[in-house]
Parts: C-alpha cells; structure tokens; sequence
C-alpha cells in the first residue's frame, strides 16, 4: 500500500486535511493513503514524504536554509 | 527600534541579505541514516543514488556514495563526522564529486574539497572540475618531445624526463624520494611549468615544512598545494590525488603543461584499503581490495601530452612509491612500475654511502623521455650510462686484484669521478647549459688531473667563473640546445684555463 506521510507542527483540520489529500493525489499516486504525523520541533508548513522522495516546506527547513545560506555569504 | 540602528550599515546588509535568500521548498529524494560506524554510514532509501555522487548529511557535511546495495546505500563521510544520529535524513545532491578551481588556487594550500586550508580566505570559483574522469582517448594524444628538466644532474642526464610522462620515484623511507619532487618543482621557476604537489598521509609537520620551503624559495607562485595529511579521515586522502588531478586538468585545458607530484600513492593505497574493508568489500593479496591497481590507473593514465588540437597542454606526474627494506615486488610497487613510464630508484645504501641523489643508475629506467632529451645533453651524456657501468663492474673486480694495468686504472679514476659530479644537492638545481658544462668535463677526462673529493667546490667555482667569463657561451647553448663543432673546442680552452687557475684543486703528488 502506497502511503504519504504529511508532517506537521499541529493537528490539521478536516477541510485541511482534504486539501492535502487532493493535492497528493493529484501530484503523487491517486490511490495513496495518508499518514498524519505532528511534530511540534517543525515549528510550523508542512512536509510531505512519498518513498524517498520528500517535498519540505516546513519552518524548521526554511531557517536552517537561511542560516546556512547566510553563513556562506 | 532607534533610528540609529536602523541606518547603521551592519543592519542595512542584513536585511538585504536575508531577502536574497532561497528557500524555495524543493521535491528532494532522502534517506535515513541505518547505521554509522568507522566513518562509514548505512542510509536507507536515496532511490536512484548515482555511485560516487555527493550526499548531503545536514550542517554542510558531505559524504560519498560508494557501495549501491539492494535495499541500502553506503558511503564515506568526508570531513567531520561529530553529531551524526541514527534516524537523521540525508539528501541526494545530484552532483558528481567535482572540485572548484579558478586561476587564484596557484600558490594556495587546499584539502581534498577544494576549500582552502592555508587561512587567506576562501577561494573564487570560475569553473567545477569533475574527480572521476575518463583519460583523454588516442586522437587527443602526442607522443612526450618536450622535456621536463629536473635540475638534477642525474635524472637530466640519463633518466631525463618528458612533458605528458609518467615517472615513478621508488625508495625506502628517507632515501630522499620528496627531495627529488621538490628540487623538480623548484626547477620549474620560469619554465612555463605549473605544479601540483599533492601530499597524501604525510605529517603535518612536513607539510609546513614543504610549504614553507616553497613559500621561500618563491615556488608557490607557480604551485598549488593538495593536502590530506595522516590525520585526515581515510576518504580524504584517498580523494586528494583525484582532486589535484582536477586542479591539473584545470590549466591542461587553458593548453598550459603541468607537473604533478603524488607523494605518496603508498598511502593513498592504505587509505582505499581502510575504506574497502570498512565497506565490507573482499579483500585481495596484502588486504587490498581487487580493484588497486584500477584506482591507480585510472589516476595516472591522466596524464597526458595533447596535441595541438586539443590545445597542445600537458600534465607530467611523479608519482611516489615508499618500498619496505628494498622490495620492489611488493604489491603496490609493482602495480605502479607497470603503470608508470619508467622509475628513478633510491637506494639506501647510496645515500649512506654519501651518494646524493641516491638514485640507483642502473636500475632507474625512463622508457619515453629520450625522445625529449635536449641535443646538447644528448651529446655529453650519451655514453654516460654505459660508461657508469663499466665502471661499478671494473670496480666490483678491482676489490679482488691490487695490481691494475694503466688503463683500468684510468677507466676506474674516470668512473670515480664522473660519479662524484652526479653528486648534488637536492634544493641546487641547475640549468640544463650549466649541467652540459659540468658532464662535458667530467666524460672528456678534464677532471682526471681534479682531486676526487674536491670536485663539489670545484664544481661550484667553475660555474661561477664560467657565469662571469663565458656567458654567451651559455646563452648559446641554452638557445641552440647543442653544441656546434667550434664551440666544443672552446668549452674544452675554458675549463683548460680555469684549472690552471685553480691549482688548490689539483691531485697532490705524495
């Protein structure tokens, strides 16, 4: 069974919840399943994990690329 | 917040800074480290991982895809490797390991990244050159026809070496193998040489040694330095002789000759076998894993001589190889025999004897620089080594006998002192004018009237004098690269005269 696992910082809501599973739908595989996960550490955004591939729109992700991008400089 | 601050251009920058960075959210392929042990970590995941790509570990740490298993993926961490978790995410890159060179990296010190390590700031990047890569093909190919002077006596004069060639300096330790390489690098000083000296598990201590050495002398104008010293991790220094290479190819494709010196592959082989038996792969005779000899093959079959389609650049190597109590068929050193085109052998018996460089003439070989040999130095040194021969096995027989007819005697006395002139000292190197001039007297039987021990200072004066009174016959000889037949003459008046000059010199009659 084919299984996206969506990350985010607080429980989503339904409507929320139907628009994710749309979108992956539409992007990954029509008949993936949804695993919800919260992890308060990703401060807030989302994360999508389908096999290794990985989608990280999170906050966490955001200031570390900032922080690094900034310490090259 | 005060207006002061607001203005103050610290926090001006900042704010222009951060608008520029990128944080787009990019679809990325990773995997989750399994298991770390020994610099080597098991990540699972990273579908479609290209073999030798780089992996993003997190906190600008990289590592190296090595071992493509079914369900996993191995690889060697470069650099450090603190703080790494089990369950951390690690991320595909894309890229090939490739290095980052401009013009700037001559006379700089880097590691086996790229990234400098000599504290004078980070380096521009104008072009990524690839580590891996396949040798140039036949078509791009010329056959070696112009030399590379070493500035020494003997390699100049009988192993003599050619741009785009491959040799190999063989020895035991402190038989003055780097002695050689950096006395090649120190003669490249307005040659049109650049030079690659890539340092591979030596001590640090010697690293600062060399660096210093070059930094005086004014070599690393001309000279990059490659390092992965013996407390660097394994997959370092085994990624340092690839990294210089790239730097070398860097100016080969700017249609530039280059030297590069390895020192020393022993190591680099030791490097790939910690690593091959950490990745768990089969080891082969002496532990080394199956594919050693490839891993030097393929490094220094990259050394080429273009023609001049393909720019008409170089990259000549010097590859080192540190042998154990003499034993040249040991693994590794026949491997790199085999590959290289040709050896300067040292030996420790020589050096001990007082015989510097020590190279063994009679076993050293160089299989193509001949055909780059200048004329001048054709025409002196050509029946040298057949000379030196003769004289090591006429010696060998006079131990036995205490009667020698005339002749024999004069053979050895000439031996003995054509011998002494191959004597000098590693950082002295001499012009390719200069060494015609000193093996001129010495196989025309000028030195014959010369005390045998006295011929180093006679050597020393005689170059000056000829700098002070002869220097369009230097010039000559520098220019033309032979000897006309009314200049041997000449030559012959010269050192005539200043041996009547200098009597000090002479063989006192007891």
């Amino acid at each position: 069974m084919e299984e996206v696992i969506v990350t985010t910082a607080r429980n989503l809501t339904k409507i929320e919840i139907v628009t994710v599973e749309k979108l992956i739908h539409q992007r990954f595989s029509p008949t993936a399943a949804l695993k919800l996960v919260v992890d308060p550490a990703v401060i807030g955004g989302i994360k999508l994990r389908f096999g290794s591939e990985e989608i990280d729109a999170t906050v966490l992700t955001k200031l570390a690329t900032v922080n690094q991008q900034l310490l090259k400089v | 917040m005060k207006k002061s601050q607001l203005s103050s251009p610290a926090a001006f920058d900042l704010t222009g800074l951060v608008d520029k960075v990128k944080v787009k959210p990019l679809m990325a392929s990773v995997g989750q480290i399994l298991a770390f042990a020994d610099g080597v970590v098991k990540v699972s995941g990273l579908d479609k991982v290209q073999a030798g790509e780089l992996v993003d570990l997190g906190e600008a740490r990289f590592g190296l895809a090595l071992n493509l298993e079914e369900d996993s993926v191995s690889l060697v961490v470069l650099g450090n490797n603190k703080d790494l978790k089990v369950g951390d995410t690690v991320k595909r890159t894309g890229r090939i390991l490739s290095v980052g060179v401009s013009d700037k990296i001559l006379g700089r010190t880097v590691d086996s990244l790229g990234l400098a390590i000599d504290g004078k700031g980070d380096l521009p990047v104008t072009k990524y050159m690839p580590l891996e890569k396949v040798a140039p093909g036949v078509m791009t190919r010329k056959s070696v026809t112009v030399p590379l002077q070493t500035g020494t006596k003997a390699i100049d004069a009988m192993i003599p070496i050619g741009r785009g060639q491959r040799e190999l300096i063989i020895g035991d330790r402190s038989t003055g193998k780097t002695a050689i390489a950096l006395g090649t690098i120190l003669n490249q000083a307005g040659q049109d040489v650049l030079c690659v000296y890539v340092c591979i598990g030596q001590k640090r201590s010697s690293l600062a040694q060399t660096k210093q050495l070059l930094e005086e002398r004014g070599a690393m104008a001309y000279t990059t330095i490659v390092a992965a010293t013996a407390s660097d991790s394994a997959s370092q220094q085994f990624l340092a002789p690839y990294t210089g290479l790239a730097i070398a190819e860097y100016f080969l494709d700017q249609g530039k000759d280059v030297l590069i010196v390895y020192d020393d592959l022993t190591k680099h082989a030791q490097a790939y076998r910690e690593i091959s038996l950490l990745l768990r792969r089969p080891s082969g005779r002496e532990a080394y894993p199956g594919d050693v000899f490839y891993l030097h093959s393929r490094l220094l079959e990259r050394a080429c001589r273009l023609n001049e389609d393909f720019g008409g650049g170089s990259i000549t190597a010097l590859p080192i190889i540190e042998t154990q109590a003499n034993d040249v068929s040991a693994y590794i050193p026949t491997n790199v025999i085999s590959i290289t085109d040709g050896q300067i052998y040292l030996e420790t018996d020589l050096f001990n004897s007082g015989m510097k460089p020590a190279i063994n003439v009679g076993l050293s070989v160089s299989r193509v620089g001949s055909a780059a040999q200048t004329k001048a130095m054709k025409q002196v040194a050509g029946t040298m080594k057949m000379d030196l021969a003769q004289f090591r096995e006429l010696q060998a027989f006079a131990q036995f006998s205490s009667d020698l007819d005339d002749r024999t005697k004069s053979q050895l006395e000439r031996g003995l002192r054509v011998n002494e002139t191959l004597k000098q000292g590693w950082d002295q190197p001499l012009s390719v004018a200069e060494q015609v001039m000193v093996i001129f007297a010495a196989v025309k039987g000028l030195l014959d009237e010369v005390e045998q021990d006295k011929i180093p200072a006679w050597e020393k004066a005689y170059l000056q004098y000829l700098h002070a009174t002869e220097p369009k016959l230097l010039e000559a000889i520098t220019q033309a690269q032979k000897i006309t037949e009314d200049q041997e003459p000449k030559i012959k008046k010269a050192i005539e005269t200043f041996n009547e000059m200098h009597q000090e010199f002479w063989i006192r009659e007891n």
